[in-house]
């Protein structure tokens, strides 16, 4: 097994809500106690629902926020312990991709800004002529032309804010990036070209993506490793091929057989979920997902299942895992 | 053209602008289509291809700044373009009704989930809206939901798939004859996704009513339509039963769809379409597809296709190919 670039222990952030001065504090947790590792130069995907935490998962590893508990570790630094000025040279290493394109661009400043300032911040001293050649060759390499440059977002599609929103990711020569829901803004044909670029740049670069994402047939095409979340825990995880093709969680099983096939050919019999998402404020006993589980047993409702390894790598939080 | 061809829905040479201060946006070009009694009919394309229009236009429910400058909609054996509008308000909410994307935003946010319910079959039976709150209970809980607590609450109280659970009862609660849904499940979790194309399936088999769906999403569409339209810049690109569409896709807009579309378990490579959806105000000319066209011909830039049936009952507007389904 190849050497792990980012190992997350025991991540935990969890929200207070206040609601008056009366009530007391309830918590939202909102990511509860995430452990799992991330080989170098792998996709690793995280998908859930709303409400699964994933996105706050993301941010939290970027330290976007604080965490509230646990630890990430990089060649066995713990980056939560840093402070701001040692953990600099970390954001370079580390950026994100947002999911809307339409927001996570300045309006007002041109491309060649927009793309260029972080050099300016992490390679001090260096001249305007080498920045302007850098954009260029990123420009480059996600598919779009030299005099991009000097235009605003607005007069990009959004398949091409998104990639200059990836531009903006890898020209600092990061080793590690969070895609967060990169292509769900974007129609099928362009999310197809998003896709590929990711792909190759990935394999070009020696990058290594966390991948967050609703959608399932996405992430069989992109990642290599996959974790499922529900409400805050990983209830599943381990090697994509192995998730995919053998889920042992009711969750993920359930996920991949909602997940709309485009093939009238087949046919195959839905499970139909019982009941809405819970809230994340107040999540059910035990194993989290008993009330919408089709084989719930009372075992379920009060003991909080362990995490057990099914095959090699592959871990699975259920009292009665599917084998 | 008045030809007629389907019992319940016949839409031809349907052309829609939009006047902007950027100029004027050739919206829908000649849309055709029909559908049969009792049919469901996926209308697919990417944003901006004029799906939603096309609803909205089936309906006559196009406003300023927009205008139908051309066509028919021949709804059974009237022409809705041509009729008054108090006549298309009988039609309206009573024989075709519809449903959104967006169910919290296309609730009044005021009155309660009962009353907006009740409202509705109060004005589709002509009785008072006291009457109905039998009826309307009857309806929640067709589909699924607890009539008691979810009559007295207000749409910001639902979750999103609540919500579209009462709009799909308001939806079906005249019994319409064509039920139109604008991506009703896009705003939706897998999970709830599948629950409520559950119901709707099972609520549209059991009263008979059509459905068009407008959809993004090639897999919502390959599981509960038995009919498809692809639509391209305004166009009808290609109409065929789910079917015949997937097994052998004619335009090649459909089939570079088809290969971009991510898949579980899909082993061969994405392929993307190249170019990007044109600008409507500038529209190119002949085929709007020709510049992205893999295929492209000499003609495309100069022609229009036009809407022809290559092989029985799947219809393609591309120059490749004659009507006897041979390519040129």
């Amino acid at each position: 097994m190849s050497e792990n670039l980012l190992e997350i222990k025991n991540l935990e952030k969890h929200f207070n809500l206040k609601k008056s001065i009366f009530s007391k504090t309830r918590v939202v947790r909102a990511v509860d106690d995430v452990t799992f590792s991330i080989p170098k130069n792998t996709t690793y995907a995280v998908v859930g629902e709303s409400g699964s935490g994933k996105t706050t998962l993301g941010r939290t590893i970027l330290k976007l926020i604080e965490p509230t508990g646990g630890q990430a570790i990089i060649r066995g630094v713990n980056i939560f312990d840093l402070n701001n000025k040692d953990f600099m040279e970390y954001r370079r290493k580390m950026q994100v991709v947002f999911q809307d394109p339409y927001n996570s661009l300045h309006p007002k400043k041109l491309v060649k800004t927009i793309i260029g300032e972080g050099m300016k911040i992490h390679f001090k001293g260096i001249g305007e002529e080498e920045i302007r050649n850098r954009i260029k060759e990123v420009l480059e390499h996600v598919g779009l032309r030299e005099e991009h440059m000097f235009r605003y977002p607005h007069e990009f599609s959004g398949g091409q804010r998104q990639r200059i929103a990836f531009a903006r990711a890898i020209v600092l020569n990061p080793e590690f990036i969070v895609l967060d829901e990169p292509t769900s803004a974007l129609d099928v044909s362009v999310q197809a070209m998003v896709l590929k670029m990711l792909k190759e740049t990935k394999r070009d670069e020696n990058l290594t993506y966390l991948f967050i994402t609703h959608d399932l047939s996405v992430v069989d095409y992109l990642a290599d490793y996959v974790a499922v979340l529900y409400l805050g825990e990983i209830v599943e995880k381990g090697k994509k091929d192995d998730v995919f093709t053998k889920p042992a969680h009711p969750y993920t099983e359930l996920l991949l057989n909602s997940n709309p096939i485009p093939n009238p050919f087949l046919k195959r019999d839905k499970i139909i979920a019982k009941g809405e998402i819970p809230s994340p404020i107040n999540p059910p006993s035990g194993c989290r997902f008993h009330t919408r589980c089709r084989y719930a047993q009372e075992k379920c409702k009060l003991e909080e299942p362990v995490e057990r390894e099914i095959r090699k790598g592959h871990i699975v939080k259920c009292h009665f895992p599917l084998i | 053209m008045m030809e007629k061809r389907g019992n319940l829905l016949s839409v031809s040479d349907l052309e829609v602008v939009f006047y902007t201060y950027r100029g004027v946006i050739q919206a829908l070009n000649g849309v055709e289509f029909w559908m049969n009694k009792g049919e469901r009919l996926g209308i697919v394309g990417e944003t901006g291809c004029g799906k939603s229009v096309t609803s909205r236009a089936v309906m006559n429910l196009i406003e300023e700044p927009g205008k139908i400058l051309n066509g028919s909609v021949m709804f059974e054996d009237r022409d809705i373009l041509k009729l008054k509008e108090s006549e298309i308000r009988k039609i309206r909410g009573n024989e075709i009704s519809m449903i959104f994307q967006e169910p919290k935003s296309s609730l009044n946010p005021v009155m309660n989930v009962g009353f907006q319910i009740a409202e509705v079959l109060g004005k589709v039976n002509n009785k008072s809206i006291k009457s109905q709150y039998k009826a309307t209970a009857e309806m929640l809980e067709l589909v699924g939901l607890d009539s008691e607590r979810v009559m007295t609450m207000y749409p910001h109280e639902l979750s999103g798939g609540m919500a579209q659970r009462v709009m799909i009862a308001m939806g079906l609660a005249p019994n319409p004859k064509l039920l139109i849904a604008d991506e009703p499940t896009s705003a939706l979790d897998v999970t709830i996704q599948a629950q409520i194309l559950e119901l709707l399936d099972e609520l549209v088999e059991k009263f008979g009513n059509a459905v068009m769906m407008i959809s993004h999403d090639m897999g919502v569409v390959a599981e509960f339509c038995n009919k498809i339209l692809v639509m391209y810049a305004g166009n009808s690109a290609e109409y065929a039963s789910t079917e015949d569409l997937f097994r052998k896709p004619l335009h090649p807009y459909t089939t570079g769809l088809l290969k971009a579309v991510p898949q579980i378990g899909r082993t061969d490579e994405l392929k993307a379409i190249t170019g990007t959806v044109p600008d409507l105000v500038d529209p190119p000319s002949g085929c709007r597809f020709h510049k992205r066209c893999p295929e492209t011909m000499a003609i495309c830039k100069k022609e229009r296709p036009s809407f022809i049936e290559v092989e029985e009952d799947h219809f393609v507007a591309c120059h490749l190919y004659n009507k006897g389904g041979e390519k040129k």
